[in-house]
């Protein structure tokens, strides 16, 4: 189940702009790509979020506005980092990431959904805004901590009781031969010697 | 038994006294099953909580393994006993006639043929003692080894069901091959 | 006079576009990094920072990361910032990592520098940040059924071992 989820988190889709119009393709263009970089999502832990940001246009984005509505505060912890945040200047053909790493406070699947960025597409005074969605993570079940715990903790504890079970039918039979063997063996021993 | 000769026991004959216990004592048979039972059933404990099988949906399927397990340990355990024990009786003949002719160095009453006949039996007890306890924890660390190995690292990525079941066969057919073999 | 009229046309000017520059900024920051690296593949390193004026205001910011590439750095409210990358796991260095922040004006010489092929390591900062990378926990650094089967072997062979010499 877990190796799915890889596999539908890590397909990439890169969100596109509302369509081009003739005049506008000097300006700037913003391509984000929104992706959860998890191996396993687990209920309580760390997921991080990466929105990797690429200008191919021609021109700077200018007072772009990241937003991502998807992590409500009801269902996710916001732990590092924030989600909707606004970058004054993306110079062109630059590409960078931002990152928000939130934790899930419960478990079950979750439907990770794309966000929305708006931005001007050039520096010149009227230039037009721009509104863009980022690719979409798409849905991922959120492992039960107790799950995720059992299945991966070191498991010491269990380690330490089986070595308690297992010890006596080892210590018991090898201590009592010992003894034997030792007493025997040192009667043995002074003859050698005389 | 009851031809010995005032020159003491032939070769044969003592052999045929230290193999006197070959038909197991039901003290010793009992110590046998019992720890065969014990060591077999231990692992359940690494399946149900480290392999994670459900303890009462596999219960016919613990029951079964732990009492083949049971039957070849036991096996495993009166062979290897039987291999060690002549060899231990053989070390161990000149300490016990050292031991006993000590003991007896005040009591002149004895007579050799008795003083004889007790060694031997003192002899064939520390050897069926010495070869018992050994053969136990031999036996017992050879199948927890070959379990372990056989379950975390051979057999891993089976089912748990057939991870059990393959580990503990494996473990215990091995050892009563083992034991039959160096027989 | 007229001259006067200029010069104060200039310097309105001046200020509509560069407004106050920032000057002697005070800078508070926290950092995040990613603790548990068994469930996550790249390590998220995150600096969130504050910045006070005594006079002026702050510029739009750039960021030098590690890999010396120059980022936009993102405005969540009005002088408070954030600077996050990821690093693989594997090859994340542990501790202190410096971050160069620069203003407009930094940020335009090194643009300069690099046109000019020349390095950018002497631009001056506008001031700096650190995260702290302390490591991350990737798992036991021996599995408990490795440790139970290097033991097992062990025993198993002193019981070998043994029964050699009992036989012999």
């Amino acid at each position: 189940m877990l190796k799915k989820l890889l596999v539908v988190l890590t397909v990439l889709t890169v969100g596109l702009g509302v369509e081009e119009k003739s005049g506008e393709s000097q300006g700037a263009r913003l391509l984000v790509s929104k992706q959860i970089l998890n191996r396993y999502l687990v209920e309580g832990k760390d997921i991080e979020v990466r929105y990797s940001i690429h200008n191919i246009g021609k021109a700077p984005a200018i007072n772009v506005q990241l937003t991502d509505n998807g992590f409500n505060s009801d269902a996710f912890e916001i732990v590092g980092g924030h989600t909707s945040s606004s970058f004054a200047r993306i110079p062109p053909e630059s590409n960078f990431s931002h990152v928000v790493v939130v934790r899930p406070n419960k478990y079950g699947y979750f439907n990770f959904t794309r966000s929305e960025v708006v931005y001007r597409i050039s520096d010149t005074p009227n230039a037009k805004t721009r509104k863009a969605y980022s690719s979409e993570p798409g849905e991922g079940g959120i492992v039960a901590f107790r799950d995720f715990d059992k299945k991966f903790s070191a498991h010491y504890w269990d380690w330490l009781a089986f070595a308690l079970m297992t010890s006596p039918s080892l210590v018991i039979p090898l201590a009592l031969w010992y003894k034997s063997k030792s007493t025997y063996e040192k009667l043995n021993k002074p003859a050698k010697k005389h | 038994m009851s031809k010995q000769q005032s020159k003491g026991f032939t070769k044969e004959e003592e052999l045929l006294l230290q193999d006197f216990s070959r038909n197991v004592s039901t003290k010793s048979s009992a110590l046998f099953y019992g720890n065969a039972l014990i060591v077999s059933a231990v692992p359940i404990w690494l399946f149900w909580r480290i392999h994670m099988m459900d303890i009462y949906t596999s219960l016919i399927l613990f029951v079964t393994v732990t009492g083949i397990s049971t039957y070849l340990l036991a096996i495993a355990y009166r062979n290897t006993k039987f291999t060690l024990k002549h060899k231990i009786a053989v070390k161990r003949e000149e300490a016990v006639t050292k031991e006993l002719l000590k003991k007896w160095s005040d009591d002149k009453k004895m007579s050799k043929k008795e003083k004889d006949e007790r060694i031997l039996w003192q002899k064939n007890e520390v050897a069926d003692f010495e070869a018992t306890t050994y053969s136990i924890f031999y036996n017992n660390a050879l199948f927890l080894g070959i379990v372990i190995v056989a379950s975390f690292y051979f057999l891993r990525s089976f089912a748990p069901a057939i991870n059990y079941t393959l580990s503990i066969g494996i473990a215990s057919g091995l050892l009563v091959l083992i034991s039959t073999g160096t027989h | 006079m007229f001259f006067k009229f200029i010069s104060s046309i200039l310097l309105v000017i001046f200020f509509a576009t560069y407004s106050f520059a920032c000057t002697d900024p005070q800078v508070t920051s926290k950092s995040f990094t990613t603790q548990d690296a068994t469930i996550v593949a790249h390590i998220g390193f995150i600096s969130e920072f504050t910045v006070k004026c005594s006079s002026g205001d702050v510029s739009s910011l750039y960021a030098e990361l590690g890999d010396n590439s120059i980022v936009p750095v993102a405005i969540i409210e009005k002088n408070h910032y954030q600077v996050s990358w990821t690093e693989d796991s594997k090859t994340a260095r542990k501790g202190q990592y410096r971050i160069k922040i620069f203003n407009e004006e930094g940020y335009a010489a090194i643009r300069k520098a690099l046109r000019a092929n020349e390095p950018t390591s002497t631009v001056p900062e506008f001031f700096s940040v650190i995260v702290n990378y302390p490591g991350a926990y990737n798992g036991p650094w021996l599995r408990s059924e490795c440790l139970a089967m290097i033991i097992s072997v062990l025993v198993s062979y002193y019981a070998i071992s043994t029964k050699a010499k009992i036989v012999s």
